[in-house]
């Protein structure tokens, strides 16, 4: 498996500045524990914050700052570590997702969203603006032609899909600006599985849409 | 045991703040690099052209050298459990971090103690330490910045995770990934130096500042499009002169 699909270097750099809302951020983070090009971005990116570290102008800390902090390491050192609860069972799911879903597809609440389309909202985002969602696209359905209010990250997990852009598989990621349309289709012969963060509401070109959107609230 | 207290954010503060923000604009200077930005003009004029190239080259390898040493004091603390060494990391690095927290728009009180809890997690992180990954500097931002994330604005950053369905490959083989982290810190910052005052701006307003996308483009009054093509611009910029570098 070999991604074509990266996260925007725009994107990338606010996620290293740690400015990405946290919806965005957890979807780009997923797809970073995948993609070692992005990653490679992300550390370079990473070093211009770094570089704000080294800066001249510094506020000095309380002479008894570092003192503080041994105590609390020789406190620690005391106290013999507890053994982190581990459930044995491995996650399907890449690390920053797993918090968030049960460690199997199909143990997935799944809710029936349009006909061929099933969503999971995840549970304890706690961000702001937008939404992240699991989407669960049937082989062949289309979501109905759609613009973002805000930028949109889509990335896939298991499937394809392929809209006007190109053709999406597994950890590829669809980075997509407010003023684009898409119509994506699940275009193989397995169900597609996404993951999507949306800063703002979808937005439908078409009144039926707009309608089941005011009713399965998307 | 917490050093938590969260008050309201002081007049003091405010003061110190002012004072501060005037002081960080010349962040991407060298303070000790003669050539800033408005005297370039003049002095290519004078033709000082080379005598300047050398110390300026001479401040890059005093700030390689000492990139690399605070990376060496980070693996005593991760292979020897160093104290001392860990105190060297704290003296020079926890004055930044709460300088950093604190730009970010934090109070004093709780900016040092983001400061503390960051050499904290300094010392418990040590083992997951990789020279050859990370300079020092990159890898106690990354705790830093993730760590005011948390608990100043509540909203989480998600660390990626390497070892994760490792079926893809790498296809990134580029050569980049040879060069000494030390010296590849020291390049981007002097990329940075170099690049269009519009390009700096976007990037000190978004790691600086810590401002969104969307808030620099409210705040400059430009498009949302123009903020994120300046950075792209701005990192193709500094990819190009780390590949220049080899």
């Amino acid at each position: 498996m070999s991604i074509h699909h990266h996260l925007n270097d725009a994107t990338l750099m606010a996620y290293a500045a740690g400015t990405l809302s946290e919806s965005m951020n957890l979807v780009a983070a997923t797809h970073l524990s995948l993609c070692p090009v992005c990653r490679q971005k992300v550390e370079q990116m990473e070093t211009i914050g770094a570089g704000s570290l080294e800066s001249e102008a510094l506020l000095p800390v309380r002479t008894e700052a570092l003192n503080q902090v041994m105590n609390l390491i020789d406190l620690e050192a005391e106290q013999t570590a507890p053994e982190p609860a581990n459930d044995h069972i491995k996650s399907v799911f890449p690390s920053p997702l797993s918090q968030f879903v049960p460690k199997d597809y199909e143990d997935i609440p799944w809710r029936s969203t349009a006909p061929g389309l099933k969503s999971f909202v995840l549970p304890g985002i706690q961000s702001r603006s937008g939404t992240v969602r699991l989407f669960k696209i049937a082989p062949g359905v289309t979501i109905p032609e759609h613009g973002h209010g805000g930028t949109e990250l889509t990335l896939v997990l298991k499937g394809s899909f392929s809209d006007e852009i190109g053709r999406f598989k597994a950890g590829d990621i669809a980075d997509l600006d407010g003023d684009i349309d898409h119509q994506p289709i699940a275009d193989s012969a397995e169900e597609c599985i996404c993951l999507i963060a949306t800063e703002q509401p979808l937005r439908f070109k078409n009144m039926v849409p707009r309608i089941m959107q005011y009713f399965v609230g998307m | 045991m917490s050093f938590a207290f969260y008050g309201p954010i002081s007049f003091m503060d405010q003061v110190v703040r002012e004072i501060f923000s005037a002081q960080s604009l010349k962040i991407f200077y060298n303070p000790s690099d003669p050539v800033l930005i408005s005297d370039r003009k003049a002095v290519k004029g004078q033709n000082l052209d080379k005598p300047v190239q050398d110390l300026k080259r001479q401040s890059d390898m005093a700030v390689a050298v000492d990139t690399t040493y605070l990376t060496e004091l980070l693996v005593k603390v991760s292979e020897e459990r160093d104290r001392d060494a860990f105190a060297c990391l704290f003296e020079h690095y926890a004055p930044r971090v709460k300088s950093y927290v604190f730009r970010l728009g934090s109070d004093e009180l709780m900016s040092e103690e983001l400061a503390q809890q960051t050499m904290l997690q300094v010392w418990r992180k040590a083992h997951l330490f990789d020279p050859a990954k990370a300079a020092a500097s990159t890898w106690i931002f990354r705790i830093a910045r993730n760590l005011r994330l948390d608990h100043y604005r509540k909203e989480r950053h998600f660390d990626y995770d390497e070892q994760d369905l490792s079926l893809i490959e790498d296809d990134s083989d580029s050569p980049e990934t040879e060069m000494d982290r030390n010296q590849h810190a020291s390049i981007v910052r002097n990329a940075l130096q170099r690049l269009p005052q519009e390009q700096m701006e976007i990037i000190r307003l978004s790691f600086y500042e810590g401002l969104s996308h969307g808030e620099i483009s409210e705040k400059l009054t430009v498009p949302l499009g123009t903020v994120k093509s300046r950075m792209r611009l701005a990192f193709k910029k500094i990819r190009q002169s780390l590949g220049d570098a080899l």
